[in-house]
């Protein structure tokens, strides 16, 4: 358990790493937001900030980089973090451009998640 | 001409093969080998790889024309150029339509046009050489980046579901004590985790130059649809 509660949000639109993500992030003590399309993360971030931003970018009607920038234009400073079944070194040049701090590789592990989790929210 | 090309000069009178061989071997620096007949054409074309056949019309038993239609019913390419005796305009024209590159008339004119058309036909050739490799190499590309598409697009779709089943493995390690339950557990990690490695190495076998997500979303999901990949068969 992370000794500190953290504002998470979690943009995945894959059920179910939605619902692995929302049980995990809160058995380690944290403040999982979860939403399933890049659209309802721009409005919730426009109200909201957060400690750290778990995007998967491969979303639904926007790519997953215009996200990030937008993201990036609305709370500047924003840690964000790509999860992705892609190979991640394929995506390193263009997401250290776009200035994410961390990539997941899925399949993933809770140790990998706590990990970055941990990393990014000292 | 980089290297010494290779012409088989194909005519029944041998003073005039010879000179004109002479003639490729002084200005071209040409490497010459001489056929009488079609039959010896038909022979040496058989067994060795011209740049140039520098073709007689006037053969006996078959003509240049007749040869030059059998080289294109066999499919073989080789370039000709066709000499013919004077006043015979009409037969070059032929040879043209039947696929020779160039004619050479027999006059005055030969020995100082036919270094000058030989080298012209070569040069071409060798042109249309290199346009046919860029050619091949463009499509093995083209066919190599259908190629990392595929594989990664692949290694994605796989990746995702492993990821849950992964994950929700890892919790309930975490969860259940009971060892029985947890070595059907490890199992399932175990082989997830291999799944997993394959499609590691399957990913890094090839190159991605692009990463096939495209605006609007992952092909195959662009209705916006929330997936489930629970559901998924």
């Amino acid at each position: 358990m992370s000794p500190v509660k953290r504002r998470i949000l979690v943009i995945e639109d894959e059920k179910n790493i939605r619902e692995f993500f929302d049980d995990f992030l809160k058995s380690e003590g944290h403040e999982p937001i979860v939403v399933n399309c890049a659209e309802e993360a721009l409005s919730k971030s426009r109200d909201s900030k957060w400690d750290l931003v778990f995007l998967d970018l491969s979303l639904p009607r926007l790519n997953g980089w215009d996200v990030i920038r937008e993201l990036k234009e609305i709370q500047p400073g924003i840690k964000i973090v790509i999860t992705t079944g892609y190979p991640c070194d394929m995506l390193k040049e263009e997401g250290e451009r776009c200035g994410v701090v961390d990539f997941l590789q899925k399949p993933f592990l809770l140790d990998d998640v706590s990990a970055v989790t941990s990393k990014h929210c000292l | 001409m980089d290297t010494s090309p290779l012409i088989l000069v194909v005519d029944d009178e041998q003073e005039h093969g010879c000179l004109t061989g002479e003639k490729l071997k002084n200005t071209l620096n040409a490497e010459v080998r001489y056929a009488l007949t079609a039959e010896e054409c038909l022979e040496c074309v058989g067994g060795e790889s011209y740049d140039l056949l520098l073709l007689d019309f006037a053969l006996p038993k078959m003509n240049g024309l007749e040869l030059l239609n059998r080289f294109q019913e066999e499919g073989n390419n080789v370039p000709v150029v066709m000499m013919t005796g004077q006043g015979t305009q009409k037969i070059a024209v032929e040879a043209m339509k039947f696929g020779a590159r160039d004619y050479l008339v027999k006059d005055d004119a030969f020995w100082t046009v036919l270094p000058l058309v030989v080298k012209r036909v070569l040069t071409e050739e060798k042109a249309r050489q290199r346009l046919k490799e860029l050619e091949a190499q463009q499509a093995e590309v083209a066919q190599l980046r259908k190629m990392n598409e595929i594989v990664v697009t692949l290694s994605h779709n796989i990746n995702s579901p492993l990821a849950v089943i992964l994950s929700n493995t890892d919790i309930l390690l975490r969860k259940l004590q009971d060892a029985s339950y947890r070595e059907h557990l490890e199992k399932i990690m175990s082989s997830g985790r291999k799944i997993s490695e394959i499609v590691f190495k399957l990913s890094h076998l090839v190159r991605p130059a692009v990463m096939p997500v495209k605006k609007g979303g992952e092909a195959g999901n662009v209705s916006g649809e929330e997936k489930d990949i629970s559901n998924r068969g």
